[in-house]
C-alpha cells in the first residue's frame, strides 16, 4: 500500500515538472499540442494525488500502525471523526492536502478562467505546476506520508486539543484561503511573463481573490472559536505565531482587494498590485513554513529538519523571482491616470492600503522578531501582546475610520457640499455613540469608546448607503421598496456584498472591544459551598462529578449559577485526562446569553481536599464575534456569486483572442 | 508485487493520457498564434470603452445617492462619454462588428 501511495507521489512529481517544461514550450514555441497535453498532466496529477489520499485515508481508518504517521496521529480508541482531523494533524498530512487542494484548485482555477486567460493560459500553467512541483517534492523527499516501521499494536493518539469539531473546519479553511492564492498569483506572475499588464489578469483573479481571502477570514473566526471553547485560557486570540501566520497574508489579500478597484476603474496601481498579490501569497508559503518547518519551537529545531530549507529556498525563489518580474515589466505598468485629488474614494483606498500593509508588517516583525534574536543573540525573546494591541489600535483605528469614509466620498474627486450632506447623520451616530458610552461609565477604556463611535460612524454610513440607493431605484425605476433594495443588491453586488462583509466586520470589532477592553474576571479556591462572584453572576461550588469517555477521564467541577438573586443553571467546567495521549485538557463552561454575553468558567486545579480553583470571565457582547462570521461569509458569497450579465460582458470583451476550441 | 502492478497500470494510463495530445494526428488548429498588432489594438480599445461605461454607470449611482454634485456629475460624465464614444469609434473603423 504504501508503494502505491509513494509511487504515486513521485509519479505526479515527475509529471509537475513535465507539465511546467511542456507549457514552458507551448508559451515560447507557440505549440497548443502542449499546452492541452500540460493540462492533462494536470489531471493526472490530481488523480495521482487522489490515489495518495486514498491510501493515506485508508491507513488512517484501517489503523494501520505500519505508517509511521498514523501510528504517531491517531489510535484505535480515537473516535472515527477525529481520523479525518488526524489527517491534517501531521505535518505530511498537512501538506498533502495542501497538495490535494492545489491540484484540485489548479484545474478549477484554469476552467473558470478559460474564458478571459488567452495567452496567459501557457504561462498559468506553466507557474501552477512549478507550485504543485514544489510541494510534491515536500512530499516524495523530506516529509514523506508513506514511511513505513514495524507495525505498532497501537498508536499514539491526537494531540486532545485537536479533537474538537471546529478542528474539522478550521485548518481545511485556513488552507482553502493559502492555496486559492496561488491562482491569483500565478494569473499576476503569468502576465508579467506574456508581457500583458492589461486588466485581464485582475479580471480573472478577482473571484478567486476574494474566495481565498474568505476562507482565511472565516478559517480564522473558526480558530478564534476553536481557541476560546478549546483551549481555555479565556480569550479568542492569543498573537500565536500559527494565528499570525494567517492574518498576514489575510491583511495584505485585503489591501489588494481595495487597491485592484482603483487599478480597474483608473489604471494606476499596476505595480502595486502586482505585488501585493506576490506579497500575500509569499505571505501564505510563509505561514504554511511557519508551522510546519519547526522554526517556532527553536532555531535549532529548524536547523535539525530538513524541511524548513525547502521552504526557505522556495520563499527566495518566490519573492527574488516576483520582484525580477516587476521590474522586467516596469515600462508596461505605468498607471494610465493620476490621482486628481486626496478627497477621493481611490485616495482613502490607497490611505487604507498603506495602513493595512503596515499592520501586516508589524504583525510580521512581532513574529520573526524572536527567530532574529535566537539567531543573533542566541537566546529568544519576543514581543508580548501589548505590542500587537498598540498596532491595532494605531492602524485599526484609522482603518475603521476609512471602512465609514470611502463610501461617502465619489471616485476622482467630491465637492465640500456633497460631504456635508453625506457625513452629516454617520457622525451624528458616532458622536451620540460616542456621548452615550461614555454616560454609561464605559470611558474606562478610551480606544474602546473610540472603536464604539467609529463602529457606530461606519454602521450608519452603510445603512444609509443602502438607504440611498433604495430610495433612488424606488424614485428613478418606479420599483417597490423591497424590488428595489433587491435589484439593488443585485445589480451591484460588488459594491453592496462589500458594505456586508463591511457591517460583518463592525459586528466582529464590537464583540472584540466588548470581550477584551469590558470583560470582568474572578478567581478562587472553592470548597463545597463557597460562591465566587464575577459581574452580576454568582457561582456556588456544589461538588466534583466524574465521568468516563471513549479515551478519557472527566472530573468536573459542579457550579450553581444566579443572577441578581435568579437562577441561571448548573455550569460543568472540567478537565480531562487522555489516556492513551498522556495529557490532560481544560473543558471550559460557558453560558451564553445574546443581550448579556458569555459568562466563561475555567476549572483550574482540583486539590487534595476536594476544593476547585475557579477561573471566571464575563464577556459582554462576545457573541457578536460569532455571528460575526455569518455576515461576512454572506457579504463574500454575495460578491463572489457569479453574475451572468458580467460574464456575458467579458466574455464578448476577450471573445476575439480566446485561444482555439477554449470558449 | 501487486501493488507494483497497480502502480505501473496507473503510471501508464497516466502517461498516455498525457501523451495523447501530442502523438494524436495533427489539426490546423495546433498553432498557438500570439495576438496580432491588431487584435492587441482591439482589445486595448475594447477594455478602455468598458472601463469608461462602468465608469458612468457607477457616476449615475453616485448621482442618485447624492454622493456627487450636479456640475462634478455633468463633467465627469461627459468626459467618459466622449472616451467611451472615441473607443467605439476606433473599433467600428478598425472592424464595425468588433464593436458590437
Amino acid at each position: 500500500m504504501a508503494l502505491i501511495g509513494q509511487g504515486a507521489l513521485i509519479l505526479a512529481l515527475l509529471i509537475a515538472v513535465y507539465a511546467a517544461g511542456a507549457s514552458l514550450w507551448a508559451a515560447t514555441g507557440h505549440d497548443r499540442r502542449f499546452l492541452v497535453s500540460a493540462r492533462h498532466a494536470l489531471w493526472g496529477i490530481f488523480a495521482l494525488v487522489l490515489v495518495a489520499d486514498f491510501i493515506f485515508l485508508y491507513a488512517l481508518f484501517t489503523h494501520d500502525f505500519s505508517f509511521k504517521v498514523v501510528a504517531d496521529t491517531s489510535s484505535r480508541s480515537l473516535p472515527t471523526v477525529y481520523l479525518i482531523t488526524a489527517w491534517w494533524g501531521s505535518q505530511a498530512g498537512s501538506l498533502l492536502l495542501w497538495a490535494t487542494i492545489l491540484s484540485a484548485f489548479s484545474l478549477l482555477g484554469l476552467r473558470s478562467t478559460r474564458n478571459v486567460l488567452g495567452e496567459l493560459q501557457p504561462w498559468m500553467v506553466m507557474v501552477l505546476s512549478i507550485i504543485l512541483g514544489f510541494f510534491l517534492l515536500l512530499l516524495v523527499v523530506p516529509a514523506s506520508p508513506f514511511v513505513t516501521q514495524v507495525a505498532l499494536p497501537d498508536g499514539n493518539g491526537l494531540n486532545p486539543s485537536l479533537q474538537n469539531p471546529y478542528m474539522a473546519l478550521h485548518p481545511p479553511s485556513l488552507y482553502f484561503g493559502y492555496v486559492g492564492l496561488a491562482i491569483p498569483f500565478s494569473l499576476a506572475m503569468a502576465a508579467m511573463l506574456a508581457g500583458r499588464t492589461d486588466a485581464r489578469w485582475v479580471v480573472a483573479s478577482r473571484r478567486w481573490t476574494l474566495a481565498a481571502w474568505g476562507f482565511l477570514g472565516i478559517g480564522m473566526l473558526l480558530g478564534s472559536h476553536w481557541a476560546y471553547t478549546e483551549v481555555g485560557w479565556g480569550g479568542f486570540w492569543a498573537w500565536d505565531p500559527v494565528e499570525n501566520a494567517a492574518l498576514m497574508p489575510w491583511l495584505v489579500a485585503t489591501a489588494f482587494l481595495h487597491s485592484v478597484m482603483v487599478q480597474e476603474r483608473k489604471g494606476m496601481l499596476k505595480v502595486w498590485n502586482i505585488a501585493l498579490i506576490a506579497g500575500a501569497f509569499a505571505l501564505s508559503i510563509f505561514g504554511t513554513f511557519l508551522t510546519r518547518s519547526g522554526i517556532l519551537s527553536s532555531i535549532h529545531a529548524f536547523v535539525e529538519t530538513d524541511i524548513g530549507w525547502y521552504f526557505m529556498v522556495a520563499l527566495a525563489v518566490l519573492i527574488a523571482g516576483s520582484f525580477a518580474l516587476i521590474l522586467w515589466r516596469l515600462p508596461l505598468l505605468k498607471a494610465d491616470q493620476r490621482m486628481e485629488s486626496i478627497v477621493s474614494r481611490e485616495a482613502t483606498f490607497l490611505f487604507n492600503n498603506l495602513l493595512l500593509v503596515g499592520l501586516a508588517f508589524a504583525v510580521l516583525w512581532g513574529v520573526v522578531f524572536p527567530l532574529v534574536t535566537e539567531a543573533i543573540g542566541q537566546v529568544r525573546e519576543s514581543v508580548s501582546t501589548p505590542f500587537y494591541e498598540f498596532f491595532v489600535i494605531a492602524f485599526g483605528l484609522p482603518l475603521l475610520l476609512l471602512m465609514g469614509i470611502g463610501p461617502l466620498i465619489a471616485w476622482r474627486r467630491a465637492s465640500l457640499r456633497q460631504i456635508r450632506t453625506t457625513f452629516l447623520w454617520p457622525l451624528i451616530g458616532g458622536l451620540v455613540t460616542g456621548v452615550v458610552m461614555v454616560g454609561f461609565g464605559l470611558d474606562s477604556s478610551w480606544p474602546g469608546v473610540a472603536a464604539g463611535s467609529i463602529c457606530a460612524f461606519v454602521t450608519v454610513t452603510i445603512i444609509s448607503e443602502f438607504a440611498r440607493g433604495t430610495a433612488a431605484r424606488h424614485r428613478v425605476a418606479g420599483e417597490s421598496w423591497p424590488i428595489a433594495f433587491l435589484h439593488l443588491i443585485d445589480r451591484n453586488r460588488r459594491r453592496y456584498g462589500g458594505y456586508i462583509v463591511h457591517l460583518g466586520v463592525i459586528m466582529f470589532v464590537v464583540g472584540a472591544v466588548g470581550a477584551s477592553a469590558y470583560q470582568t474576571e474572578n478567581q478562587g479556591l472553592l470548597k463545597k459551598g463557597e460562591s465566587l462572584t464575577v459581574g452580576s453572576n454568582v457561582l456556588t461550588f456544589e461538588g466534583v462529578e466524574r465521568a468516563k469517555g471513549p479515551n478519557y477521564t472527566e472530573r468536573a467541577a459542579i457550579l450553581r449559577v444566579t443572577s441578581d438573586g435568579e437562577e441561571i443553571g448548573i455550569l460543568r467546567p472540567a478537565q480531562r485526562a487522555y489516556i492513551r495521549e498522556q495529557t490532560t485538557s481544560n473543558e471550559v463552561a460557558i453560558n451564553t446569553t445574546l443581550t448579556q454575553g458569555d459568562l466563561f468558567i475555567i476549572l483550574d486545579g482540583i486539590s487534595a481536599d476536594g476544593a476547585v480553583r475557579i477561573k471566571a470571565f464575563y464577556k459582554p457582547v462576545v457573541g457578536l464575534l460569532w455571528l460575526a462570521g455569518f455576515l461576512f461569509a454572506g457579504g463574500v458569497i454575495l460578491c463572489v456569486w457569479p453574475d451572468r450579465r458580467e460574464r456575458k460582458r467579458i466574455a464578448k470583451r476577450y471573445s476575439e483572442e480566446t485561444l482555439p476550441g477554449e470558449s | 508485487m501487486l501493488a507494483a502492478l497497480i502502480l505501473a497500470a496507473i503510471a501508464l494510463a497516466v502517461v498516455l493520457f498525457i501523451a495523447w495530445p501530442l502523438v494524436r494526428p495533427q489539426t490546423g488548429a495546433d498553432q498557438l498564434d500570439p495576438l496580432t498588432e491588431g487584435q492587441r489594438r482591439r482589445l486595448a480599445l475594447r477594455e478602455e470603452r468598458d472601463l469608461a461605461l462602468q465608469a458612468i454607470k457607477e457616476l449615475e449611482l453616485d448621482r442618485s445617492t447624492n454622493h456627487i454634485g450636479d456640475q462634478d456629475y455633468n463633467e465627469l460624465v461627459a468626459e467618459y462619454r466622449a472616451q467611451a464614444a472615441k473607443a467605439i469609434a476606433a473599433l467600428d473603423a478598425e472592424d464595425p462588428a468588433a464593436s458590437a
